[in-house]
């Protein structure tokens, strides 16, 4: 991705209000942070956005993290380490249910398909699976608190 | 002198039978596999077990009773052996657009048992409790959990339903009695399982998987019946609190509220909550 891309998504983000974008594609990866909607942005980059396993719009008027548009990540992360983020809004759970285990925990070995945590929305109890293959080193969010569409929630070694 | 698990009022749920109600709705093809057990942990464990073994879909699984069923975050489910519906239903959304929109799911569940249960209902008058309790009167009637996973990137839905159709609140532990209802209760005589399952089976059909993108219905429906639209609430969230007045719904149901002082004059979006109160 070259900076005239990126321009390109910061004005589609300012043309209609945006306040998340994140995107990967072919190994690039992009995350803006500003105010306003998220899915109107998707929508109109729905044809290069590969979709996420469930979408949703973001909470109206979230706290932008972020004051502007920055170009990338604020917070690098160190080499070899990845970030499991959330795909959409809802509240973050570590096990299914009060009284059951932790999905993973620092230290877990984790693939691709293994499930880490639950989001819950309406009721709805998601799954949420890695998509990265390492070793757990960070747990980011508290159990029971609310998340934002693509808010970082583990990091891990990349193996 | 506690009634009989089964007698003729109250005949034991079997597949057949629903079949037969679902032929005389047209409504053949609205079910998949159809599992009836006695007894089990939890209804959604087992569809979800079924559901990893690449089950049909829309296999659904009933229960005559529950011996650990759940609400929201492990909250019990309660219902006496052999008089309400206790039973989950496996989904595979056929592709992405479908999986991205379904935060909507719960409200297309909530809507269809509503619809079918309305037509059991003396003043046909089931509403909604935000995100997804279905009320006569002002007393639960049934109750919805959801729960996805995708495994070997296949994406599945258990919709986990609990409908009371014949319990008594005398059947119900006393801090229900006067917050639960069923519809034996409001018709004062027992209802056909049989008929209640084949008619929201045959509601959902009618709208799912359409209604996940043609949210319009859907939503129209959820203003029509909300118990909340319009009033002050107060919501909360592990400890965290939240009120303001409710002003409408967004695009996937989650609930809007108003509170200037608060949250400025924008509307904040609510999308889970442990109780939600009127004020």
């Amino acid at each position: 991705m070259d900076i005239k891309e990126i321009k390109q998504i910061i004005e589609l983000m300012n043309e209609n209000e945006l306040t998340h974008f994140h995107l990967e594609r072919d190994g690039d990866k992009i995350k803006l942070q500003k105010g306003g909607d998220l899915e109107a942005l998707q929508q109109a980059l729905a044809m290069a956005q590969p979709a996420a396993p469930v979408a949703a719009a973001p909470v109206a008027n979230a706290p932008a993290a972020n004051a502007g548009a920055p170009p990338a990540d604020a917070d690098a992360l160190p080499a070899g380490e990845l970030e499991i983020t959330s795909p959409m809004v809802g509240t973050f759970y570590r096990a299914s249910g009060p009284d059951s285990d932790v999905f993973a925990d620092i230290g877990s070995e984790v693939g691709e398909d293994t499930a880490v945590c639950i989001i819950e929305a309406m009721k709805v109890m998601n799954e949420i699976n890695a998509e990265v293959k390492g070793t757990i080193t960070k747990i980011l969010v508290e159990n029971g608190t609310p998340v934002q569409y693509g808010e970082p929630l583990f990091r891990v070694k990349s193996s | 002198m506690p009634e009989s698990h089964t007698d003729s009022n109250f005949p034991a749920f079997e597949a057949s039978r629903l079949r037969l109600a679902l032929q005389s709705r047209q409504a053949d093809a609205a079910v998949g596999d159809i599992h009836v057990f006695d007894q089990l942990p939890s209804t959604n464990d087992e569809a979800s077990r079924l559901a990893r073994a690449s089950a049909k879909e829309r296999t659904v699984v009933f229960a005559e009773s529950q011996s650990a069923g759940r609400g929201r975050r492990g909250n019990a489910w309660n219902s006496p052996p052999g008089r309400d519906l206790l039973f989950s239903l496996v989904l595979y959304p056929k592709n992405t657009a479908l999986i991205n929109h379904s935060l909507r799911l719960p409200h297309l569940i909530a809507v269809a048992i509503c619809q079918a249960i309305d037509s059991s209902l003396p003043d046909k008058s089931s509403q909604l409790k935000w995100p997804n309790d279905v009320y006569v009167k002002g007393k639960k009637i049934a109750g919805i959990l959801i729960e996805n996973a995708t495994v070997s990137g296949q994406t599945f839905f258990i919709a986990g339903i609990g409908i009371n159709v014949n319990s008594l609140s005398s059947d119900r532990p006393a801090e229900l009695h006067t917050t639960a209802t069923s519809l034996r209760e409001e018709n004062n005589h027992p209802l056909d399982r049989h008929e209640i399952a084949a008619a929201f089976l045959s509601s959902f059909d009618h709208i799912y998987p359409q209604g996940l993108l043609d949210f319009d219905a859907t939503l129209k429906e959820l203003k029509k019946r909300s118990l909340l639209l319009g009033h002050e609430i107060s919501a909360s969230l592990e400890g965290n609190k939240i009120t303001g007045k409710v002003v409408g719904f967004g695009d996937n149901g989650e609930l809007l509220i108003i509170n200037p002082q608060a949250y400025g004059e924008k509307p904040e979006a609510l999308y889970s909550a442990d109780q939600v109160r009127l004020v």
